[in-house]
């Protein structure tokens, strides 16, 4: 398979009569680009919607420019927002809307739009505007739980490969059988994505093999933003050589990012493979069982350049803690302290919200920053206690100032603290948990 | 008012590009590491500083030169190195440190679609400007700890335009014979350019070390870069030159920037030239450094790998970056060799020994465990 840079881009002007044009280059590249019926006529849903929703901001002749895109596994609908600000609460997961509030019926289409797809991205694109990004994933089979084929045989001798897209299918399956699912991301439970997801760039595999044993075990990563790879691993079947395949497989994957612009790599899944020594302990995060008992779920880190010490924006309610994080962690940092000065603030708030399933874990990040973050926090709680979600957390980015005000939001809200991921956005990121799910126990 | 479109601006090989982030000055870094004093045993840089003649000129420039520019082309000293090497003035290009001097050559000889080929584990420099610039670095990885001479010539391809070797390999200390160079450039024929990086040049004392710029008269392909930033300690002054020959140098001096050394840097560079004494002195003190480094790490426990130059690689029980912020509260700074492709080595300049000896002290500490580490 060869990795497609296959883009559509068409600027329409914000005018009822182009809405077929905009829906119809989403519905024919998305059909060109292999995605079944069911997720292109969402995404055509989630660009209708959109594209409804700007036409009375527009100015008259106003034009948005969109480009559809192969991402292989996925497709990604870019569009590039002519106005600002943009009712941004309809992006929350928890917007509400009642037929009889007039703006609130107006946010229903973002609202549609934003749940019609899997990810969804906003930024800011002064002086023009706002950029979105949608993303619709494939559809794929999933791989039966336990894994199936033949067991893996002792390597005698081994070699470090980037496997190809069937010794990806045989390593994923391998992990499933002989890994807890806590220990496994989900997407190995869903070998064609990952082989697809592999060939476009989104994730990074590793594996050993011997040529006469196959493949004893392997690695995988992705990019969290531009700092930070997460590494999924290593996973080793043999115990007898799990340090000197492990060591080998970590040390190929640190040599590949050792001069990217990643600073760091973290770990949350298959810690047990990695040797003693090789990344240091951020802390842990409390996950549950099925019989409800707490475990400790812990987080790995290794550094992949020398730290060069930064600014750090925190709450004074929050200030204790990182100093304790980073004076454990050996850390230079200067912490600035950030409060409201009775200035002006955006009246809504918007969190993102991503879902782990496979885990039951939710993640909540700050998109927009407002006045209403306490409630919106709780609304998304409320929303959450009907979901089959047993882990929450909400990450602060300590590079960004106005986030900082958000520390006291989330621990009067039942969050606490739990750890620091260096350089994991534009400063370190604090991780929080919400303790009903066992935090703090 | 319009957009700025960065992305649209901004080529695909610039945006796939990592910004080098140098570290904080000394002052910033003790208030952010909570340390009373910086011990830099991370650039390979000279403890002694400049030769005493160098320091003169410093000690000595008149403030009103300041007012005029520089030599554009570093004349005298130009003069002077051709000089001392049997060359031609115009066979020396004089750049802003030998960074800059890897860029003219690169940017000479390459274009679209061509490659460079070095090792994986070796001076970052080549692979960055080829990679910044749009062309692809072939690695070759090391061969125990040394350049592959066999591995580089089986990389070659139509496009490739230039080799880098650096010899002694930083951060390896490993060397090229005079016979395993001559070896090299003869199966290269002349059909590509061979860049031989001699950075380190003057801290070697090996017999069957080659001096490079002897070799440009038979093998007129090769250019060869030294530098006044680690044996002569003028790094803060940023001057390096290079040396081929002239047919090869004319045509590097096309992409060369003219006016980017400064005068007082010519001129100290000019200086130390004329010490003797600086090069048998460092030698001592480096020669000292590595044997007590020698026996320390012995005691310790751990490998390393100390070859030519002013620079020890070591072998830790933990992540290089962790040593890395773990020394710093000790007020010491290393260089960590993941970005070198060494994860959990460190690299260490050679220095003078109560530096060494608080670099060991703070070493045994971070390694003892325990809550004080």
């Amino acid at each position: 398979m060869t990795v497609s840079g296959k883009t559509l881009t068409l600027r329409v002007p914000l005018d009822p009569l182009f809405l077929p044009a905009f829906t119809s280059m989403v519905e024919h590249a998305s059909r060109a680009f292999g995605m079944g019926n069911g997720e292109t006529l969402k995404l055509v849903l989630a660009a209708e919607e959109l594209f409804t929703y700007l036409i009375p901001l527009a100015d008259p002749g106003q034009a948005l420019d969109a480009e559809c895109s192969d991402g292989v596994y996925c497709v990604r609908l870019s569009v590039l927002l002519p106005v600002q600000p943009l009712r941004m609460r309809a992006f929350n997961l928890t917007a509400r809307w009642s037929p009889d509030s007039e703006p609130d019926l107006e946010d229903l289409g973002l609202l549609l739009a934003a749940r019609s797809v899997d990810h969804l991205q906003i930024s800011e694109r002064p002086p023009r505007g706002m950029h979105l990004l949608l993303t619709k994933e494939k559809a794929y089979p999933e791989e039966p739980v336990p894994g199936s084929g033949p067991d893996p045989i002792p390597l005698k001798s081994f070699e470090v490969i980037s496997p190809d897209p069937e010794e990806v299918k045989v390593l994923a399956s391998h992990v499933c059988r002989f890994f807890p699912a806590s220990e496994v991301p989900g997407i190995f439970r869903f070998p064609g994505k990952l082989v697809d997801m592999a060939a476009c760039g989104e994730y990074g595999i590793l594996a050993a093999r011997d040529k006469g044993s196959g493949i004893g075990g392997g690695m995988a990563w992705r990019s969290q933003g531009s700092g930070l790879v997460e590494i999924f691993g290593p996973y080793v079947f043999h115990a007898a050589e799990r340090s000197s395949v492990a060591r080998a497989l970590l040390d190929a994957c640190v040599g590949k990012h050792g001069r990217t612009e990643a600073l760091g790599v973290i770990c949350r899944y298959g810690t047990s493979g990695v040797p003693a020594e090789y990344m240091e302990s951020l802390g842990s995060l409390i996950r549950r069982k099925t019989s409800g008992t707490p475990l400790p779920q812990p987080v790995l880190y290794r550094q992949l350049k020398e730290d060069p010490g930064r600014w750090v924006w925190s709450h004074p309610r929050l200030r204790g803690f990182l100093e304790a994080q980073y004076d454990r962690l050996y850390l230079g940092r200067s912490i600035q302290v950030v409060e409201p000065a009775g200035e002006q603030r955006s009246p809504f708030s918007v969190f993102s919200t991503e879902f782990d399933r496979s885990h039951g874990r939710v993640t909540l990040r700050p998109l927009w920053e407002g006045a209403d973050a306490a409630e919106n926090l709780s609304r998304h709680m409320d929303l959450l206690q009907g979901e089959d979600v047993s882990q929450v957390l909400f990450e602060l980015d300590t590079g960004r100032a106005r986030q900082a005000e958000l520390a006291p939001v989330l621990m009067d809200g039942g969050f606490e603290p739990r750890l620091v991921i260096p350089h994991g956005g534009e400063g370190d990121l604090v991780v929080f948990q919400y303790r009903k799910d066992g935090a703090g126990q | 008012m319009t957009g700025l479109d960065l992305d649209r601006l901004v080529p695909d090989h610039v945006k796939a590009f990592e910004a080098y982030v140098p570290s904080k000055p000394d002052d910033e870094l003790m208030k952010l590491y909570g340390c009373s004093r910086i011990l830099r045993l991370n650039n390979n840089e000279n403890p002694l500083g400049p030769p005493s003649k160098a320091r003169k000129v410093l000690e000595r420039f008149p403030p009103p030169r300041a007012a005029v520019y520089p030599s554009g082309d570093s004349f005298h000293l130009r003069s002077r190195l051709a000089g001392i090497h049997g060359l031609h003035p115009d066979q020396v290009l004089v750049g802003n440190g030998a960074n800059e001097v890897i860029a003219f050559v690169i940017k000479a000889f390459c274009r679209e679609g061509d490659n460079i080929v070095t090792a994986d584990k070796t001076f970052a420099v080549y692979e960055w400007v080829a990679e910044f610039s749009g062309f692809r670095a072939e690695l070759v990885p090391l061969k125990e700890y040394g350049f592959d001479d066999e591995g580089m010539l089986a990389r070659i391809d139509d496009r490739t335009k230039i080799l880098f070797v650096c010899n002694p390999n930083n951060p390896t200390g490993t060397y090229w014979s005079k016979a395993r160079l001559r070896g090299f450039l003869d199966r290269v024929a002349g059909s590509r350019i061979v860049v031989v990086d001699e950075a380190y040049f003057e801290f070697v004392e090996r017999e069957d070390y080659p001096n490079g710029i002897e070799l440009i008269r038979e093998y007129p392909n090769m250019v060869v870069f030294r530098t006044f930033s680690k044996m002569f300690a003028l790094a803060g002054l940023r001057i390096g030159y290079l040396a081929g020959s002239l047919d090869v140098v004319n045509v590097i001096r096309r992409t060369c920037v003219v006016y980017s050394v400064n005068t007082v840097a010519q001129e100290a560079a000019l200086a130390a030239l004329d010490d003797p004494a600086h090069i048998r002195r460092t030698r001592d003190m480096v020669r000292a450094g590595k044997e007590y480094l020698a026996g320390e790490l012995d005691r310790l426990g751990l490998f390393s790998v100390c070859g030519e130059g002013n620079y020890v690689m070591i072998r830790l029980p933990m992540s290089d970056t962790l040593a890395y912020r773990k020394l710093m509260k000790h007020g010491v700074m290393i260089r960590s060799m993941t970005g070198f492709r060494f994860p959990d080595f460190i690299r260490v300049t050679v220095a003078e020994k109560p530096a060494l000896e608080a670099f060991v002290g703070a070493l045994e500490q971070i390694l003892g465990g325990g809550a004080a580490n």
